[in-house]
């Protein structure tokens, strides 16, 4: 379990820290950075993890989400209710607005192949998505501790999910997760402090953008 | 954005947001989740001091409330600069920036 960084509580980072440790990120060691060409192919979807995400690759016809449009549906272990409210959170939560927007504007061409990215992009997804919030590992009975359990939930997310998407060894993910802990669980960008619900995360463009969202 | 004249200067933040980030530190409900995420107590008392640094100013109007109230905003700004060193940062957008993914050419090629 790696060592936690300092409390954010209220405060930003100081800027002299991040300009040292930009210099000492891009002589990153090459282990971690992946070449875009390898085996003369480059990297295949399966390695990729594409094949976890629901619907993606299909036809119109495939992903409808009511049951009566498709028959196969009918005797399938299938949830439209699932889809429809992950289609509607897309689009109305703030959570999701604030970080695509945040995505968008940050605009790093060629990150998917350095585990290093991966593994910094899984930690903050983690740790502000309100996946490892308190009543969801309660329900999931995954509370071994209640000091510090955020923390240990998003290592454990994070390294999961760089292993099956970049299809690399235990060992390789934990590395990967360890070396960019301490700068990537304190990056809250675009929120100030970690959220606790809907209301941190609108409160959250306030300090940032011009406007509500 | 064309900066305002240093004549009629207005706070970029209403008082408010101050005031509200203050009463949601001291819930209990953030209490138990700094507690839980870091292991500590949060601290406050900084967005106290904002809040009172911004009703110092709404009062009285006078130049060192006006200072003060400056130092804090800029604080708040200085957020949206940080880098996270991860990533370093791009000069220009890519060359092919205008050309369509690779998928959808590959489909379109298939097609």
């Amino acid at each position: 379990m790696a060592e936690p960084g300092k409390n954010h509580a209220g405060f930003e980072p100081s800027n002299n820290s991040s300009e040292t440790a930009a210099s000492s990120a891009q002589n990153a060691p090459a282990e971690f950075s992946e070449s875009p060409q390898k085996d003369g192919e480059g990297s295949k979807r399966e390695d990729l993890g594409y094949d976890l995400f629901h619907g993606r690759g299909k036809s119109y016809r495939e992903t409808m989400t009511t049951p009566y449009g498709k028959f196969e549906n009918l005797f399938d272990s299938y949830h439209p209710r699932c889809k429809t409210k992950l289609m509607v959170a897309m689009k109305s939560n703030p959570f999701v607005k604030l970080l695509l927007k945040a995505m968008e504007e940050s605009g790093w061409p060629d990150w998917y192949n350095n585990l290093q990215h991966v593994a910094c992009s899984e930690i903050r997804a983690a740790n502000l998505s309100g996946d490892c919030h308190f009543s969801g590992e309660l329900r999931r009975f995954q509370l071994k501790g209640v000091k510090k359990h955020h923390q240990t939930c998003v290592w454990q997310r994070a390294k999961e999910s760089v292993k099956v998407v970049r299809n690399c060894t235990d060992e390789e993910a934990s590395r990967a997760v360890d070396s960019v802990w301490d700068a990537c669980f304190n990056d809250l960008a675009p929120f100030h402090k970690v959220p606790r619900n809907k209301k941190d995360a609108i409160r959250a463009a306030r300090f940032r953008y011009d406007y509500d969202i | 954005m064309a900066a305002p004249s240093e004549q009629f200067w207005k706070p970029h933040y209403p008082c408010d947001y101050y005031k509200q980030e203050y009463t949601d530190c001291t819930s209990i409900g953030h209490r138990f989740h700094t507690y839980y995420v870091y292991g500590e107590k949060p601290e406050c008392a900084q967005w106290k001091k904002d809040y009172e640094a911004c009703s110092a100013w709404m009062k009285t109007k006078s130049e060192e409330a006006k200072q003060e109230l400056i130092k804090v905003e800029n604080r708040h700004l200085q957020q949206k600069y940080y880098v996270n060193p991860v990533w370093p940062r791009r000069v220009t957008p890519p060359k092919d920036w205008y050309l369509p993914l690779e998928e959808m050419s590959q489909k379109q090629q298939a097609s």
